[in-house]
């Protein structure tokens, strides 16, 4: 069998009223393109997102519409290598899966759903692109698409409890909350780590780590490999489970949240049996309950803007909470970029693009839309709540010259809580 | 030369018959051929969500420039489009002599709109509609889009409304019969066609419409 077949077939196997009703609902608009960062920064028609589908919509037509059986009786075309590859780069390289797309759709079609179809069925032809079958081989293998074992992971804490004083609980059972990172985190930014460890010891919630779930990032998303996709979700709701932990708090990771809290559901095809926060509820609900306290004045006489990251605000709905705690520790300097909440334009690094050598040049000219967002407003200071967006920020920054300050919204926080260390200010 | 009688009678409940039951086919094949399910705690609220996307984009979009930025890159085709829907609906439903046939399809009828009226919104709906044909021609993004099917799309729509519209203005040097007896043919063609073509969005924009609603209703996204 030929690999346009193999990827033919699985979305033959995974058809369903849905997708019919999705596909049958396109009626050629184009309106897609214009809320694609990747169609906004390069000007090219071929990365319009509904063309993204191309692979899929093809199976579909032809085995499940009248016409398209007929038509493919008659002229019965077979997609060349370079078509194949054409697919791969479009659904891998040229999108994050930010979902912008099925927000503008006039038709309501679930572009973003679509587009990650698409991925897992090229990923089940073996086509998923070797950077990222690779990282989602090394998550398996070693625990962490980073390389992070258990050892590592350990090691590293250690040495953050000695630098920082702090106390960082790992493995504790019966505990209220799992915090589980991302290796991101661990290797570019542990401060974000030290900071989410204050503001979790200043709470008074017991909380720890889980050497088990130390992995929040789950490659197997970005490559559209179901069953590994699974199994990395497995690992940290069965450490939820052995730790008797009554809720998982996932740190600052767009689409590790959307995967534990709402696709995990899908595939486990029941709900979990505990509560998945995102750290930005954490930090609201402690706001909200007193369990934090937060000075106000640490950044007076600055610019903050905050990017809303696809998975958490567009996909997850985590919309006020950003702008609760920045209202709070900002109040003078917080200023909202233009489209911005569900409407945001992607930074152009999420869905695994950041991880593919191949889309380098291509994800900055997807940032290109955002530049334009950050001259018409000016900040010093650029808050994200995912560690992506933090890292395609950092690297627009260098590309394009911004002079940005770029934080984690975490940081801040944990800046806020103690005054004698206005690392903001 | 068929006769209007024969037009109008069992060639049209030939056509009916398709359509209906190929309309019932794809509803059904949507409905029944399963779903995934979403048990991840909702955020808001799902009918919430499906009354909100509905009103914005049934009720506000023709008329108000929509909120969703991208859609203000293509202002063209949100008007042209919201106004060639509300000129198709004027006509096949607000119409004098069409309200008869729908009297003896369903056994009862409702007031209509002014002839002179819908005849102006037919023509709303005719240069609404080779406004969106030209835009298909001209921008690149749905040029490379656009297939052999949405021409012809395009054009079963067009027929009916075009010879529609002769009809009352007595042109083009046919006579009335000839032009009713084109304008019958075309209207049944356009009810067999439409199960098999993407005309049949009437229905599925509800389903998908509902579903988007739905989703981001529950996620605590404005939809």
């Amino acid at each position: 069998m030929t690999v346009h077949q193999n990827i033919a077939n699985y979305y033959v196997q995974h058809v369903d009223g849905w997708l019919i009703a999705q596909l049958d609902a396109c009626l050629h608009c184009g309106i897609c393109a214009e809320a694609c960062p990747f169609f906004l920064g390069t000007g090219e028609i071929t990365h319009t997102p509904v063309q993204k589908l191309e692979p899929l919509r093809r199976a579909v037509t032809q085995n499940f519409s009248l016409t398209g059986r007929l038509f493919s009786l008659i002229h019965p075309n077979q997609p060349s290598f370079d078509q194949v590859a054409d697919w791969v780069s479009e659904a891998y390289f040229a999108c994050t899966v930010c979902n912008r797309c099925s927000l503008a759709c006039p038709m309501g079609i679930d572009l973003g759903a679509l587009i990650q179809l698409t991925r897992e069925g090229l990923a089940a032809a073996g086509m998923a692109p070797p950077s990222l079958a690779d990282a989602v081989h090394r998550q398996k293998v070693t625990g962490s698409p980073l390389g992070v074992t258990k050892n590592l992971f350990e090691d590293r804490l250690q040495q953050l409890r000695e630098e920082e004083g702090l106390d960082i609980p790992l493995d504790v059972p019966d505990v209220e909350s799992l915090v589980v990172f991302t290796s991101v985190e661990l290797i570019k930014f542990p401060a974000n780590l030290a900071a989410t460890a204050q503001v979790m010891n200043a709470s008074g919630e017991s909380w720890t780590l889980s050497s088990a779930g130390r992995e929040a990032v789950n490659f197997a998303t970005f490559s559209g490999d179901t069953p590994e996709q699974i199994e990395f979700v497995r690992r940290i709701t069965e450490a939820a489970l052995q730790l008797r932990a009554q809720r998982i708090i996932l740190t600052e990771c767009g689409h590790a949240y959307d995967t534990v809290r709402r696709i995990a559901t899908q595939l486990y095809g029941t709900p979990l049996p505990f509560q998945v926060e995102n750290i930005l509820e954490t930090m609201t609900r402690f706001m909200e309950n007193g369990s934090i306290h937060l000075d106000r004045n640490t950044l007076s006489g600055q610019r903050i803007t905050f990017h809303d990251a696809c998975k958490l605000q567009r996909l997850g709905g985590l919309i006020e909470e950003p702008r609760v705690i920045l209202h709070t520790i900002a109040p003078d300097a917080f200023i909202e970029m233009t489209p911005n909440r569900e409407a945001q334009l992607c930074c152009g690094g999420g869905g695994g693009v950041i991880a593919n050598p191949e889309a380098d040049e291509i994800r900055m000219k997807a940032f290109l839309p955002k530049v334009e967002q950050l001259e018409a407003i000016t900040p010093d200071v650029v808050v994200t709540a995912c560690s992506t967006c933090r890292l395609q920020f950092l690297d627009g920054n260098k590309y394009y010259n911004l002079d940005i300050d770029v934080r984690g919204i975490t940081e801040m926080v944990a800046a806020a809580l103690d005054p004698r260390t206005p690392k903001g200010a | 030369m068929l006769s209007p009688e024969f037009i109008r009678g069992p060639l049209f409940k030939f056509s009916l018959l398709i359509f209906i039951l190929g309309m019932v086919y794809r509803f059904f094949r949507i409905l029944f051929m399963g779903w995934k399910k979403d048990y991840a705690p909702p955020r808001g609220s799902a009918w919430g969500g499906i009354i909100k996307t509905y009103t914005k984009s049934l009720i506000f979009l023709p008329f108000l420039p929509p909120k969703f930025p991208s859609a203000r890159h293509r202002p063209l085709t949100y008007v042209a489009g919201g106004l060639f829907h509300v000129g198709l609906f004027a006509a096949i439903f607000l119409l004098a002599p069409h309200i008869e046939t729908w009297r003896t399809l369903l056994g009862f009828g409702w007031p209509a709109l002014p002839t002179p009226l819908v005849d102006g919104l037919a023509v709303v709906a005719i240069v609404g509609l080779i406004t969106l044909a030209s835009n298909r021609m001209i921008n690149p993004v749905t040029k490379m889009l656009t297939g052999p099917a949405d021409w012809l799309n395009i054009i079963f729509v067009l027929l009916p409304l075009i010879t529609g519209w002769a009809m009352y203005h007595h042109i083009f040097g046919l006579n009335y019969t000839k032009l009713t007896n084109l304008h019958l043919l075309t209207v049944n063609w356009l009810l067999i066609w439409t199960p098999f073509s993407r005309i049949s969005h009437f229905l599925t924009y509800f389903i998908t419409k509902t579903m988007h609603g739905a989703k981001f209703g529950r996620l605590g996204v404005e939809p």
